[in-house]
């Protein structure tokens, strides 16, 4: 097993742990590779994550990242009060976070649950693709409707793995 | 009434609603400790001229009000004409469990004060205007050793996050603000014991 270090500045001296590298697609996309590695976190049984902005920062990504593995957690909730136009956002920066939930899922099993997000089919085609690939599952909150999510459908049509993972994601949000 | 046994008095105050308090705390000096208890369990200053007031009169309390506290949030004080008028009020609520701050001026020597609260359990700053944007170079002894219930840090807050985080406290449910410095830290010291975890994005 190949180990990676990272360092970090700590409050008053400089930190560094090893952590595994088990794999080239184990490392997301632009990751600061400053950052420190979480321990395990065995505890955790609820991560929720609220984005204030129409994108996750570059330091939420990277904290996220770095969260791995988490044993308890099967589900995570992920609330949006958004304060800017949504078509402005960043995909490569949802693709992080995607690829993070994806590779957390294949720890054991993962769904989402979406909270107050925002609408527009545009924006939101393939949103996190990875994840529900990895099998993943994805939620809305009762509030929406199956026609706030639709930009979330595959819109290659090639992947029929995806429009089975879409068609779960219509169930659930019909069905909530 | 002189008959009814202080049980009985208790379980009724308990149960009455807070505007009730200050009357029935008028009835009897039988009700008066069990109503006080209640009514003063968690209190909120809005201004400096009240956090004033409150340290003035816990001085001549002679029946140690400042006890049953164990509930204080203050919120909307941006600043302080005395600095040190928000440290003098903690100093006065060594039963404080909860310590809620929001868009209240924190100043420099406070988070050594707020970490040395015994039996402080959770403890929530949300834009705090927090006068040092570097963390503290002291570092404050917690006095308590097992887990924090909650640690709420959103908003402005300054060089705060790395200030707790050197105090290698650990906690159950950490509340954050990604863009806050020293969270990591902050996460990493209660990787064993946090069940909950909320990032927000700014």
């Amino acid at each position: 097993m190949v180990c990676n270090f990272c360092r970090f500045k700590a409050a008053e001296a400089t930190i560094t742990m090893g952590f595994p590298d088990t794999s080239v697609e184990d490392t997301p996309r632009g990751l600061i590779p400053s950052l420190v590695q979480m321990p395990p976190l065995t505890a955790l049984t609820t991560l929720s994550i609220e984005f204030c902005m129409v994108d996750p920062s570059p330091r939420l990504t990277n904290i996220l990242c770095h969260i791995s593995p988490t044993p308890a957690l099967t589900s995570i909730i992920i609330g949006h009060n958004i304060w800017s136009d949504t078509k402005y956002c960043l995909q490569s920066r949802w693709a992080d976070v995607d690829e993070w939930l994806a590779r957390m899922t294949r720890h054991g099993g993962l769904s989402v649950t979406l909270i107050r997000w925002p609408r527009g089919k545009s924006v939101w085609k393939g949103f996190l693709r990875e994840f529900r690939k990895a099998g993943g599952k994805v939620k809305a909150d009762s509030a929406a409707t199956a026609d706030d999510y639709d930009g979330l459908d595959d819109d290659n049509g090639s992947d029929d793995s995806s429009h089975r993972d879409d068609y779960v994601w219509d169930n659930d949000i019909r069905d909530p | 009434m002189d008959s009814l046994p202080q049980e009985l008095i208790d379980k009724i105050i308990d149960n009455l609603p807070r505007s009730s308090l200050p009357i029935c705390s008028l009835v009897a000096k039988r009700w008066r400790r069990r109503n006080q208890r209640r009514a003063f369990q968690e209190i909120k200053f809005f201004s400096e001229d009240e956090v004033n007031r409150w340290c003035t009169g816990i001085l001549r309390d002679p029946d140690g009000i400042a006890s049953y506290v164990r509930v204080v949030r203050f919120e909307g004080i941006t600043s302080w004409n005395d600095p040190a008028t928000f440290g003098r009020a903690i100093k006065t609520l060594g039963s404080l469990t909860e310590l809620w701050v929001s868009w209240t001026e924190i100043p420099d020597e406070l988070p050594g004060i707020i970490l040395s609260l015994p039996n402080l359990n959770v403890l929530s700053i949300t834009t705090a205007m927090f006068e040092s944007k570097e963390p503290l170079s002291t570092r404050p002894t917690p006095l308590k050793k097992g887990p924090l219930d909650l640690l709420e840090l959103r908003g402005y807050v300054g060089g705060l996050g790395e200030t707790l985080a050197k105090s290698r406290l650990i906690y159950r449910r950490l509340s954050l603000a990604s863009h806050i410095p020293g969270i990591e830290q902050l996460i990493v010291d209660s990787s064993e014991t946090v069940v909950e975890l909320k990032l927000y994005g700014m």
